[in-house]
């Protein structure tokens, strides 16, 4: 159970971490997301290089620096070939980012003994794991749309963690059924148990001994039910 | 349709061509049928080239070039239009053969998948889901043979009145075309409603089962309403500015779903790998199945990457889904099958859970109880033979809950039973003599009984067989036919035998 929640943890590090490069790619850090000759592209904005000038870190490109369209009537395109209103979709980027450290916390929560045994909590954990992993899959194929084969490594990388959320949901579905079966256990065991089973020695020598020695209830046999009626068919 | 193509290809014209602006020719006479008079003097002729978005266009009559010269500004860009290069000037993926191609191959596809689903899914157990996947299934057939129809008439209207074909027109009429829009979103809903009920299947659980149920079906619902909003909404087509991520949105959110859906079928076949490789043919419909639910995500990839042709996703989309939905289908019922037969080899016939309750308990109570026989036959060695040959043990993966442990183990003990045992060459042979023994006694047996009768030695032999048969069928109640006994597992002593 333990080893289970330090392992999910530990994937969704990897996850955080691979989904990090992504948002602090430009203009926030050097790391590209994209590039094309004379630009680099990042979930915030996007740098001219040549003339060494970012544009506004929000989401969704500015116009400002943009390459000049050919012919001039026409809107500018990224290198893809889509409009620059496209871009607003990478808010997906700090949407997944920000789920998934929400699952990483309620994870965390687990390691509370408590909490780790109740059936609700694991389940609503589970429920929320499938959210995050479609968000995280989400800003991949908004990576893959936006900026196809000019794709960089911090693009690429949202794939992997992709991944890694997909085990650790599989994960967490386990853990749940796990845990269901281990508390209706101890339910039904703490329950008084009416149910008698008794060795097949007993059986047998029940059959050895006769008839009107039978009575006590220790030699009933095996599967006698408590009812037995006779009734007739209209 | 809300393709990748509604807002992608911004087909730049990185290059222009001057044949499709117009070109003063000076003075000069006309000629043509559809002048007043068939032949003209003008002043100042004007002459525009055909063109396609701004891409020259060539005649495609067999005869065309022979019979009247192109201008040699024409000749030129056509020229210079096959010499390009770049992601959005391919010769030949561009062009109208793959279009036709790829539309003619989806529609023999998909009508053939429709064939062998009204074939092969029958009505038994998953009765909605399955006509549910027969209607979607028919509704895409029609779909597809409208849109082959209307798109061959295109293209012949199109050469007839330009001389040429091109692959742009068939593939605007994925947008403009309401018809096929109209029943695409419903074929898709449809099928998309099947894939959640496929899904729901793979989960043993009640709980799961609901969960998978509350979750899919909103979802599917969502995404083809948010598809349904910027294809039929023209208000919304003609503003760009702020509905314009909507489409690209819609489009990746369905490709998420049909990923995840392709995700949960990758993973269950993994899980059940040992049913997967049971045999050829299984091996081969698990490939397949893998294959053709990867097939949407894979084409998306080919859509973005410009890898083939433009929007051949799209073009693919139904028989995507109709082959993602019938194959799995299929392949599940098949691994069920296989599931079940090694299932039904160990004593409790089925997995239980612990949100079966009730059943959960018996199931409980019965595997101790033969735990307890196994036990003691343990002890006892020569006991062990007196075992029936079929509760006899053989290892399978049936999974039983053990109760002091409290966690999911194999037990690969007394609680199966193996009924299709392949017996051994020896036992066979034995078998086949035992028979043909049989075969060759009943005839001589025959003969005698007939001797015997003729002999009349049979009246006291009869009498003895009917008086035995009287006290059978008392004995079995037949005798009184509307009467039920449940009888205790107690030592029963037959009162009609004492008569």
């Amino acid at each position: 159970m333990k080893l289970a929640v330090k392992f999910c943890l530990a994937l969704l590090t990897v996850s955080l971490i691979f989904q990090l490069f992504a948002i602090i790619s430009t203009p926030l850090s050097s790391i590209p997301l994209s590039t094309s000759p004379g630009f680099e592209y990042g979930v915030f904005g996007y740098c001219n290089t040549n003339i060494h000038k970012c544009s506004s870190r929000k989401i969704g490109y500015s116009l400002e620096f943009a390459p000049h369209p050919m012919p001039p009537n026409k809107v500018p395109t990224l290198p893809s070939g889509l409009k620059y209103s496209v871009t607003k979709l990478l808010v997906v980027h700090p949407l997944s980012f920000a789920i998934t450290l929400t699952l990483y916390v309620l994870i965390f929560l687990m390691s509370h003994q408590q909490l780790a045994n109740s059936p609700m909590f694991l389940l609503s954990i589970a429920l929320f794991s499938l959210p995050t992993f479609l968000i995280c899959l989400l800003s991949f194929l908004v990576d893959l749309l936006v900026f196809s084969s000019d794709l960089c490594w911090p693009g690429w990388l949202m794939l992997p963690a992709t991944i890694v959320i997909a085990v650790c949901c599989s994960l967490l579905w386990n853990l749940r059924s796990t845990v269901s079966i281990k508390n209706y256990e101890t339910l039904q065991s703490s329950r008084a148990n009416t149910i008698e089973t008794h060795s097949m020695h007993d059986w047998r020598d029940r059959t050895r001994i006769p008839s009107i020695i039978r009575s006590d209830d220790h030699s009933k046999p095996l599967l006698e039910p408590e009812l037995t009626y006779t009734s007739t068919i209209d | 349709m809300v393709g990748p193509n509604s807002f992608k290809k911004q087909n730049s014209g990185k290059r222009t061509y001057g044949s499709c602006r117009r070109q003063e020719l000076g003075s000069g006479l006309l000629v043509g049928d559809i002048l007043p008079d068939i032949v003209t003097f003008v002043d100042e002729a004007l002459f525009q080239s055909y063109c396609d978005h701004e891409l020259p266009v060539y005649n495609t009559a067999k005869d065309g070039s022979e019979s009247y010269q192109y201008l040699k500004i024409v000749t030129e860009d056509w020229n210079r239009y096959l010499t390009r290069k770049g992601v959005y000037d391919r010769s030949f993926s561009y062009g109208v053969y793959p279009v036709v191609l790829s539309f003619t191959a989806n529609f023999v596809i998909t009508v053939s998948l429709t064939l062998l689903i009204f074939l092969n899914i029958c009505d038994r157990r998953y009765k909605y889901t399955s006509r549910l996947l027969k209607m979607g299934a028919m509704i895409s057939s029609i779909n597809i043979l409208i849109f082959v129809t209307r798109a061959l008439k295109k293209l012949k209207i199109e050469h007839d009145m330009y001389g040429i074909a091109t692959a742009g027109s068939i593939m605007s009429l994925y947008t403009s075309d309401l018809t096929f829009s109209i029943l695409d979103l419903i074929s898709v809903f449809m099928i998309q409603l099947c894939q959640v009920m496929i899904l729901n299947r793979l989960f043993p659980r009640n709980l799961e089962k609901r969960i998978c149920i509350f979750l899919g079906v909103p979802l599917v619902v969502v995404s083809n309403v948010l598809w349904a909003i910027p294809r039929f909404d023209s208000g919304m087509q003609n503003s760009p500015r702020h509905w314009g991520t909507l489409p690209p949105f819609v489009y990746l959110f369905r490709i998420a779903l049909s990923t995840s859906y392709a995700c949960t079928i990758t993973s269950y076949s993994f899980i059940k790998r040992r049913f997967c490789i049971h045999s050829f043919q299984m091996g081969i419909l698990s490939l397949l199945a893998v294959l053709v639910v990867l097939l949407q995500p894979v084409l998306f990839i080919t859509d973005v990457s410009d890898a083939w042709l433009w929007g051949v996703g799209e073009l693919f989309t139904t028989t995507c889904y109709v082959g993602s939905a019938f194959i799995v289908w299929e392949w599940l019922e098949r691994l069920n099958t296989l599931e079940r037969n090694e299932q039904a080899q160990s004593v409790l016939g089925r997995p239980f859970y612990e949100d079966e309750q009730q059943e959960y308990r018996i199931a409980r109570y019965a595997l101790e109880v033969q735990w307890a026989l196994g036990e003691d036959y343990d002890e006892d060695g020569e006991e062990f033979s007196k075992i029936p040959s079929f509760i006899q043990d053989t290892p399978s993966s049936l999974y039983a809950t053990n109760s002091k442990n409290t966690t999911i183990i194999g037990r690969e003990g007394l609680d199966q039973v193996r009924f299709n045992q392949q017996p051994a060459m020896k036992e066979i042979l034995r078998q086949k003599l035992i028979t043909s023994y049989i075969t060759l006694m009943r005839p001589i047996r025959q003969a005698r009984r007939w001797g015997l009768k003729m002999l009349n030695f049979t009246s006291k032999e009869k009498g003895e067989n009917a008086e035995r048969e009287g006290v059978v069928r008392k004995r079995i109640g037949l005798d009184r036919r509307d009467e039920v006994y449940v009888y205790t597992t107690k030592d029963i002593v037959f009162e009609s035998d004492g008569e």
